[in-house]
């Protein structure tokens, strides 16, 4: 599999599935806690940052890093 | 080896192909619905907004600052003015300044009727009544999960659920198909309307692709529960100690009540109260737990009404996960567990939804054009459906709120189903007139 296909056509639609959902996460800890900044509000915001940076450079390993690391910390917090 | 891989090259196009037709089938005939529960989505998540504003605005209904809420009175006064009433809920204040809300449901000459009384919960006052079922939050809300056309119209809805799901998935399997040589987020502008609307169609689709998913599966679920008979895991029944009658005359402190509740179950935040009718000699306070994604007033304390005992507690806590799993849906769906601002990202993507509904048609308009031999033009054709669209849903509101919700129901179960059975006929006839009518191609 070339880079463009892995990259555009897998890893891009990945990071952009992981980022609707940390966005929301985001948000709803930003609403749910609005005066404590805990560790989940921190690292949350981090894995947005990492995922737009991502999208944005489009290095595959970032690309693939900062999605499993989302859904790693998503893992985290359901469980 | 070369002869395996042309097979698999060829039977990856093939299946390709087949997506691309399961998404462009559903897509158009179900592009619609999903269009416009995807506008009315957008605008339903905002209902305790609007409703606030026009109780504000309309109503002069605000309450009062105080410690503690006081409405004994009020409820006293209504109970008195209308003895023979079938339920009553009381509706706390979620903010500092909204007013309180007692809904009463009244026996009417042939039907029921459902006044929401507004209530000023500092100064324990009445200050005005309107009837529930024809106000705007309730067109909002019923046009959005029913499109106003009782059970029938829910399942509608959950299939229209059913039907994102497919395109949702299907757009995810042809997405790099379509991309083909493409960067994300590019849009090839200059080269004509289709394939701009095709490039934004593929961006924002994929952008969206996650939500999408979440809404139209939780949107497929809520709409469905019905049809598949589920049944809720917090349904709870006291058994009858009294008269009807009797019960509904029997009277309770509300202040002790919500004084009794906040001992029993301290993390409750009470949303609303309801009074027994049925002989049971209860109260019922329901709320939500603060940070938790459910259901709103899924939580629950049942009180007796003599002693104020408890009799049934529900908090999803202590609940198994089929419970959870089951009111974390319609939480999920609506975004009202993370603030205004949730909303708003909820109202944007709903929006960015019904644009794949629309940018869909259009592209398919422009790549049907020569073959169809349309006069007008992709845009125009497209611009004139949603404007007919949008005319149907003012026209509903309107017949709502100024004449009545039933005869708003009996509009659009005519426009609902008329519109299905056009659509079915439409479809039968041309599959005929192809099949019998049409020349057949001479071969040789």
């Amino acid at each position: 599999m070339n880079h463009h296909k892995l990259v555009e056509h897998y890893l891009i639609p990945t990071v952009l599935f992981c980022l609707n959902i940390a966005f929301v996460h985001a948000i709803y800890r930003l609403a749910t806690r609005p005066m404590l900044v805990d560790f989940e509000i921190i690292v949350c915001l981090f894995a947005v940052l990492l995922l737009c940076v991502a999208l944005y450079t489009k290095t595959r390993w970032l690309l693939i890093g900062s999605s499993v690391f989302y859904l790693f910390l998503l893992l985290l917090v359901i469980n | 080896m070369d002869n395996t891989r042309t097979k698999s090259v060829k039977t990856n196009k093939g299946e390709g192909k087949l997506i691309w037709k399961i998404h462009h089938w559903s897509g158009f005939y179900t592009g619609i619905v999903i269009a416009v529960l995807c506008i009315t989505g957008s605008v339903a998540v905002f209902i305790p907004e609007i409703d606030y504003i026009i109780q504000r605005m309309h109503y002069s209904a605000a309450s009062s600052p105080a410690k503690k809420w006081h409405f004994d009175q009020s409820v006293v006064s209504l109970t008195h003015q209308y003895p023979d009433y079938q339920s009553l809920r009381i509706e706390f204040p979620e903010k500092p300044g909204y007013a309180g809300i007692v809904h009463l449901t009244v026996k009417a000459n042939t039907a029921e009727d459902r006044f929401a009384f507004f209530v000023d919960m500092g100064k324990d006052k009445i200050l005005g009544r309107r009837n529930h079922q024809n106000s705007i939050a309730n067109y909002l809300r019923q046009i959005h999960v029913r499109l106003y056309e009782g059970n029938w119209g829910r399942y509608f809805v959950g299939f229209g659920g059913v039907a994102f799901v497919i395109v949702t998935i299907t757009g995810l399997m042809i997405y790099g198909n379509f991309m083909k040589r493409q960067q994300y987020p590019q849009i090839r502008n200059g080269k004509g309307l289709r394939l701009v609307m095709a490039d934004w169609h593929k961006l924002l689709g994929i952008s969206s692709l996650a939500f999408n998913l979440m809404i139209a599966l939780t949107g497929a679920w809520l709409g469905l529960q019905g049809w598949f008979k589920v049944k809720n895991p917090s349904q709870y029944q006291a058994a009858a100690v009294m008269s009807g009658e009797a019960d509904a005359q029997t009277t309770v402190n509300w202040e002790e009540v919500l004084g009794t509740t906040a001992r029993y179950f301290p993390d409750l935040v009470p949303l609303s109260a309801v009074s027994s009718t049925d002989g049971s000699g209860t109260v019922t306070i329901s709320g939500n737990i603060k940070g938790l994604i459910y259901e709103r007033a899924i939580n629950r304390l049942t009180l007796s009404k003599f002693g104020l005992q408890p009799v049934f507690k529900y908090d999803i806590r202590e609940k198994p996960f089929w419970h959870k799993f089951f009111f974390v849906q319609e939480a999920l769906h609506f975004g009202d567990y993370g603030g205004l601002g949730l909303k708003i990202t909820y109202a944007l993507l709903g929006l960015v939804s019904a644009f794949l509904s629309i940018s869909g048609f259009v592209v398919y308009f422009y790549r049907t054009a020569k073959k169809s031999n349309r006069k007008s033009a992709p845009l125009k054709i497209t611009f004139i459906y949603s404007v007919i669209i949008l005319l149907v849903l003012v026209i509903a509101a309107l017949v709502s709120t100024l004449i009545g919700y039933s005869t708003a129901a009996l509009m659009m179960a005519v426009v609902i189903d008329g519109g299905l059975v056009g659509i079915v006929l439409y479809g039968l006839i041309r599959f005929l007139r192809r099949k019998f009518c049409l020349p057949k191609p001479v071969i040789g």
